[in-house]
């Protein structure tokens, strides 16, 4: 795959804080690139030094095997679909999209040939003599993106496009940006603080985190394999656990963890015995039930637990599950008529099962990380509850894309 | 439930401040109709005063006179004032705040102190420079030139400070946008710019117009001896006591054309507003 | 970057110039002109001298300067005073009435200066309604004469500054958050307290602009005294314009001119003052 756009340790600051700490990326030709992160962790100073609208303090930026570092931004072949959109208010639809043309010099007769293609790509004929002021969130998003792509920039770079949209539109477009990125295979650089858009839309996605670079990896790579507990809080809800090695056979060990059963676990970190190591699993590894399950192999993992706490969202239930000292976040579908279920229930015994694959070693840890959790106490952290609502519907996604 | 009740003084105050606005307005207005030259008790209704009013030569004059001045004032301050806000906004430099200063003053100094500091400026030059060009046969004196210089003066601050709040408003991302398009600094400026503060340039214009147009004491101090404009005309009408019906008549046409503009341009705000949303 | 900077110098010299050399030097010269003597045809003599200082001891001047004083405070006080329950009234109407309101209000505001004078001066005339109103009411006697002194003067200023402190203060209002007068009520507290200590302290900076617009232009009053006042009422602006349209001594009439200067920037440089100290008490508490 042809290389597009490289970022070579490139650092930002502003007077004592640093936005951008030696960062350095690649970006392949035609992918949706996603650059992940929460507010203030300086994903969006690096779409604006890809604009050309900050000068980074050090580092350079190569388009296309092309140093750009220095280029004003209204000499570099990429264009830009601001937050706002940024639409010109004085003037119609059509001036909107013809704008970078009549800018650029192109002569009127292209012009008129242009225009209406992009119209149709952004399915917004007839809209042309509408005034930005008459159309709709949705609408003025597209027309930005028209406007943006009519120069046949190498690569466009949008900036939480979807973040003025309400919920259900902003699912629309994310399927609508999909589309439009298939027709022009241009190269998308997306920048979004969530990581569900990320998830649905990218080819690749980069984890920022103060400034730093934290993962680049494929969604599953993200979710499934995060290197830190970051990447693994940020990206979907998880439990973490830490304990030492109490010994190794073969391709798989045995995880000693204070005040917890011990666990079985695939080695592929390849540990050894009186290790400390923290391992993260996601909720909807574990399987739930009332009666004792079968251990699917000698390594299958089963626990006994109360459940302290329960929440139905439609398509599944989260469970907060008390084993011993720790307390453990549980997601399960419901693969039946939930009504006709014998449902579990508050203070339920009921047993954990997962299998020592599901289970994943972090290379690094940070107990601050829990707090981008969904806390069984949630009436405490005021904080977490918006992660909660926006993460709770992860999982199943998740189980989709691997079937 | 608790009942939140709304105390009636302040609408009361309202409608009371409104007549008090109103009462000499009303009179003027209808002493203008009635036919007993001063004024006091009503006699019978008559256009008489209006009739008077159009033929009135000095009037006519001194209107002529006003809207010359106006409109040259207007065009000039209106240029250097967008001028000025532009260099205002978009400037970093450790002069700003003294050329803010420089324009932002002029707004609360009393007119008076205004007048006379401009006349004495213009009786300096010309105490300085008519010696020397005495002997090319030209005299500099106070007229038509001194009392635009002093309107121009004036006016501009308050364009500055219109266009400058426009500027504010004005959203940094559209010029982004236009530079990230491919378009040059100057095409974005009169392409996206300049179209986005015209209103607040016609506004500053209008403010300069209606400012220049109205101007007494400013012009009185530096005007020469036969520049009557309109207020001056009126001044020395309301001093004298004459012509007192007619002024009637005159005070209404100004109320009316007053309202209408006034009324129009609140509409059209209006308008523009609702188009935003 | 250096080529903005060089665009900036060249759009921001013209109106920098313009301001310089027709404001701010004729303010120098304000100062500069009252120590000139004046030349017998009512010119500005040669030479420097302090006598135009000294003849600023007139006996009647105090007097004057404590009436310019005490008529622009008690106007700015009153036209405050109504500003604020008008705007309040005009910020909680429904926004067809408050635009017809609005516009009853703004359309005396650019009304003509002389025309609003003039239609009080025949409102207030021996001959006018208003005399015979009184005179009908037993108020007045056909002898009194209601122009030509200073609580005309007084009501006239009122009259004609009044739409100058509606306009800041109301446009404070109108982004005032009214639900917050009701939470206050909601807490307990009566009508007039949870006016007084929420929508006045969120209207303060609309009142301060208002003091400013008011009180500046009526210390500086000229035409109003002029035209409605008589001898008894005159203020430091029409001495100034005797000086000038009368005896032609215009030293005279910048020393004046410079004492106004300095009666209108005093308010000024005390109000910041008190903001600095009051900023700082905060700080330290």
């Amino acid at each position: 795959m042809k290389e597009i756009l490289r970022f070579e340790n490139i650092t930002k600051r502003y007077g004592q804080n640093t936005v951008l700490d030696n960062v350095s990326l690649s970006i392949n030709e035609g992918e949706v690139f996603s650059l992940l992160g929460p507010s203030g962790c300086g994903k969006t100073t690096l779409l604006r030094i890809c604009g050309g609208f900050e000068v980074p303090d050090a580092g350079r930026v190569i388009l296309d095997g092309v140093d750009i570092s220095d280029l004003p931004a209204n000499q570099r072949a990429v264009r830009t679909v601001f937050q706002n959109y940024a639409l010109f208010p004085h003037m119609s639809v059509w001036e909107n999209i013809a704008f970078g043309l009549k800018a650029t010099g192109v002569d009127a007769k292209t012009i008129k040939e242009e225009v209406p293609k992009y119209l149709e790509l952004v399915q917004l004929t007839g809209y042309e003599d509408r005034k930005p002021g008459q159309l709709s969130g949705g609408q003025r998003q597209r027309v930005a993106i028209a406007r943006a792509l009519i120069n046949k920039p190498k690569v466009l770079l949008l900036d939480e496009p979807l973040a003025a949209l309400d919920l259900k539109l902003r699912q629309r477009m994310l399927i609508e940006l999909d589309t439009i990125h298939d027709d022009v295979g241009i190269t998308f650089i997306f920048v979004t603080h969530d990581q569900q858009e990320a998830m649905s839309i990218s080819d690749h996605i980069a984890v920022f985190r103060a400034g730093k670079l934290e993962q680049i990896g494929t969604p599953p790579e993200l979710y499934e394999a995060p290197r830190t507990s970051f990447v693994a809080a940020f990206i979907g809800d998880t439990n973490f656990f830490e304990g030492h090695v109490e010994s190794v056979e073969g391709d798989y060990c045995k995880l000693k963890i204070d005040g917890f059963p011990t666990i079985n676990l695939y080695n592929d970190k390849k540990v050894h015995r009186g290790e400390k190591i923290h391992v993260s699993i996601r909720p909807e590894k574990f399987m739930i039930s009332l009666n004792k399950p079968e251990k699917t192999d000698a390594n299958t993992n089963i626990l006994h637990g109360k459940v302290e706490e329960v929440i139905y969202l439609g398509p599944h239930t989260r469970y907060w599950v008390r084993v011993d000292d720790w307390r453990v976040s549980v997601v399960q579908q419901h693969f039946g008529f939930a009504l006709d279920e014998r449902r579990i229930k508050w203070d339920d015994d009921v047993w954990l099962k997962f299998e020592a694959d599901n289970a994943y070693m972090l290379e690094h840890y940070a107990e601050d990380d829990e707090q981008l959790l969904a806390l069984p106490d949630i009436d405490d952290e005021p904080e977490t509850t918006e992660e909660t609502t926006s993460e709770a519907p992860e999982p199943d996604k998740t189980e989709k894309q691997e079937e | 439930m608790k009942v939140i009740r709304h105390s009636r003084i302040p609408f009361i105050v309202t409608l009371l401040t409104l007549v008090f606005l109103y009462t000499p307005l009303v009179i003027v207005a209808i002493a203008s109709f009635n036919a007993s030259k001063y004024g006091g008790d009503w006699t019978h209704f008559t256009w008489k005063w209006y009739k008077q009013l159009f033929h009135e030569p000095d009037i006519w004059n001194a209107l002529v006179k006003t809207l010359v001045i106006a409109v040259i004032s207007t065009v000039i301050s209106t240029v250097l004032g967008t001028l000025s806000a532009l260099a205002l906004h978009r400037s970093t430099s450790k002069l700003k705040a003294i050329y803010y200063a420089l324009v932002h003053t002029p707004l609360v100094v009393p007119d008076i102190l205004q007048g006379i500091s401009l006349l004495l400026l213009f009786v300096t030059i010309f105490a300085v420079c008519n010696p020397m060009l005495g002997a090319m046969g030209i005299k500099l004196e106070l007229g038509m030139t001194t009392i635009i210089i002093a309107h121009i003066t004036f006016c501009m601050s308050y364009v500055t400070m219109v266009v400058l709040e426009r500027l504010h408003e004005f959203d940094t991302s559209l010029i982004e946008a236009a530079q990230d398009l491919g378009a040059s600094g100057l095409y974005t400026f009169f392409r996206v710019t300049l179209p986005l503060i015209l209103p607040g340039i016609v506004a500053g214009a209008l403010f300069a117009f209606m400012l220049s147009f109205d101007d007494f004491v400013i012009t009185f101090f530096v005007k020469g001896a036969g520049d009557t404009t309109l207020p001056v005309y009126i001044q020395s009408a309301i001093r004298h006591g004459k012509n007192t019906a007619v002024l009637n008549a005159l005070s209404v046409v100004f109320l009316i054309l007053t309202f209408i503009i006034v009324f129009s341009a609140q509409k059209l705000l209006t308008m523009k507003t609702e188009e935003h949303k | 970057m250096k080529l903005r900077k060089f665009v900036n110098w060249i759009i921001g010299a013209p109106s920098f110039v313009w301001l310089v050399v027709f404001y701010a030097i004729p303010m120098l010269l304000v100062f500069l002109i009252a120590f000139k003597p004046v030349d017998p045809y009512g010119g500005i003599g040669d030479g420097l001298t302090m006598k135009t200082w000294f003849d600023l001891r007139n006996p009647s001047y105090p007097s004057i300067i404590w009436r310019t004083l005490w008529q622009g405070v008690v106007s700015t006080a009153v036209c405050v005073a109504l500003s604020v329950p008008i705007s309040y009234q005009l910020s909680r109407m429904t926004s067809k009435l408050k635009n017809a309101f609005l516009l009853l209000i703004i359309v005396p505001f650019w009304t003509n200066f002389l025309i609003r004078i003039f239609a009080w001066k025949m409102f207030l005339h021996p001959n006018g309604a208003f005399k015979h109103l009184l005179v009908f009411l037993g108020l007045a006697d056909q002898s009194t004469i209601l122009l030509y002194n200073q609580w005309a003067v007084l009501v006239v200023m009122i009259y004609t500054y009044l739409p100058f402190a509606v306009l800041p203060i109301y446009t404070a209002a109108e982004t005032f958050d009214f639900s917050l007068l009701d939470a206050a009520k909601d807490l307990g507290a009566s009508s007039f307290y949870a006016f007084r200590r929420v929508f006045l302290p969120s209207i303060s900076k609309g009142i301060g602009t208002a003091v400013m617009v008011v009180l500046i232009p009526a210390l500086g009053a000229y035409l109003i005294p002029d035209l409605v006042g008589g001898p008894t009422s005159e203020l430091i602006g029409d001495k100034i314009a005797q000086r000038v349209f009368v005896d032609r001594n215009l030293p005279h009439a910048s020393a004046l001119s410079a004492l106004l200067m300095f009666v209108v920037f005093l308010p000024l440089v005390l109000t910041s003052w008190i903001k600095k100290l009051q900023q700082k008490n905060k700080k330290s508490e």
